[in-house]
């Protein structure tokens, strides 16, 4: 029994060139979401999630696991200016500004995200 | 399947079950020699085991490849020592996704795809699987879905190499003398 095995059949073209159309079309819709960050959520394990908004210029003391994590919010960003950790990583992930950023201080279980929305305010898909 | 036989109870193994065990072996081989790579990112493994499937579901049909594909996941996990663990989940969630989405592919009218289509179809069905349990167990957080096109990336150019090399070993197949072949591993 031969058969004879071509590398590509008319359908694997097919499948190819419908990857070739579809991959960036998934890489435009799934990165270009245009949400717009407002707010941010702070998790601390004493007080659960806590919502601040984001254009308001404040110092924010939150009660962590071991001590205080000072946390700032300026320009639309916010950033951990301390924490009551060992390794600072909170501290060096820097400003965050973008809808779905997420820092965490494990050590002192703290950790804040901004939250977004839509654009637009009634248009679901 | 008893035998007969009242006073013996023997497992009767016919030819098909044999080349399912023969070719699980091997499937499951590639698969723990694969486990001791280490993979740059999480999550993205080339899949080599998926070659087996392929070349099983082209020359002995999708029950076979089925049978192959679950039985390494489930050997092999067992044998690297995952079985149940997260790790387990994703793999058999991915093997099951991706068996389930060949099975409709071998009934395309006309030649149907080839050995890369094949793999592409079951490398992203195996990924999507992936990443469904993923996210409804592991991480239900939207930022995972950043990861998406790059994991898909990832899946579709393992896929075209699986099934290149799949189809590398099936012509290797069609050249040695299949019947010899057969005969000695009975």
């Amino acid at each position: 029994m031969s058969k004879k095995y071509n590398l590509l059949t008319t359908a694997d073209k097919m499948l190819l060139s419908c990857i070739v159309v579809g991959l960036p079309l998934l890489y435009f819709s799934i990165w270009s979401q245009d949400l717009q960050a407002d707010s941010i959520k702070i998790w601390s394990s004493n007080k659960g999630y806590q919502t601040f908004a984001l254009d308001q210029e404040q110092e924010i003391r939150i009660e962590g696991a071991n001590g205080v994590s000072i946390l700032e919010i300026h320009d639309g960003k916010i950033r951990f200016v301390d924490s009551s950790c060992t390794n600072k990583l909170c501290v060096r992930a820097g400003w965050i500004s973008r809808a779905g950023a997420f820092v965490a201080c494990l050590p002192n279980e703290v950790s804040m995200e901004i939250t977004g929305r839509n654009g637009y305010d009634s248009i679901n898909f | 399947m008893h035998s007969d036989n009242n006073d013996i109870i023997e497992l009767e193994t016919s030819r098909n079950d044999m080349r399912i065990a023969w070719l699980a072996a091997l499937a499951v081989t590639i698969h723990i020699v694969e486990s001791a790579l280490p993979s740059p990112i999480p999550g993205i493994k080339p899949g080599l085991a998926n070659v087996i499937t392929i070349a099983v579901l082209i020359r002995y049909g999708w029950a076979t490849a089925a049978w192959v594909s679950i039985l390494r996941v489930l050997v092999g996990s067992l044998l690297i020592g995952t079985f149940l663990s997260p790790g387990f989940l994703l793999s058999l969630g991915g093997a099951i996704c991706s068996i389930l989405i060949l099975k409709p592919a071998t009934y395309l009218p006309g030649k149907g795809f080839g050995p890369v289509g094949y793999s592409i179809l079951a490398a992203v069905a195996h990924m999507c699987g992936q990443f469904t349990i993923a996210y409804t167990l592991f991480i239900p957080h939207q930022a995972i879905f950043n990861l998406l096109p790059i994991l898909l990336t990832a899946a579709i150019l393992f896929g075209i190499i699986c099934g290149t090399i799949s189809n590398r070993l099936l012509q290797a197949c069609d050249k040695t003398n299949y019947e010899t072949l057969e005969k000695s591993s009975q």
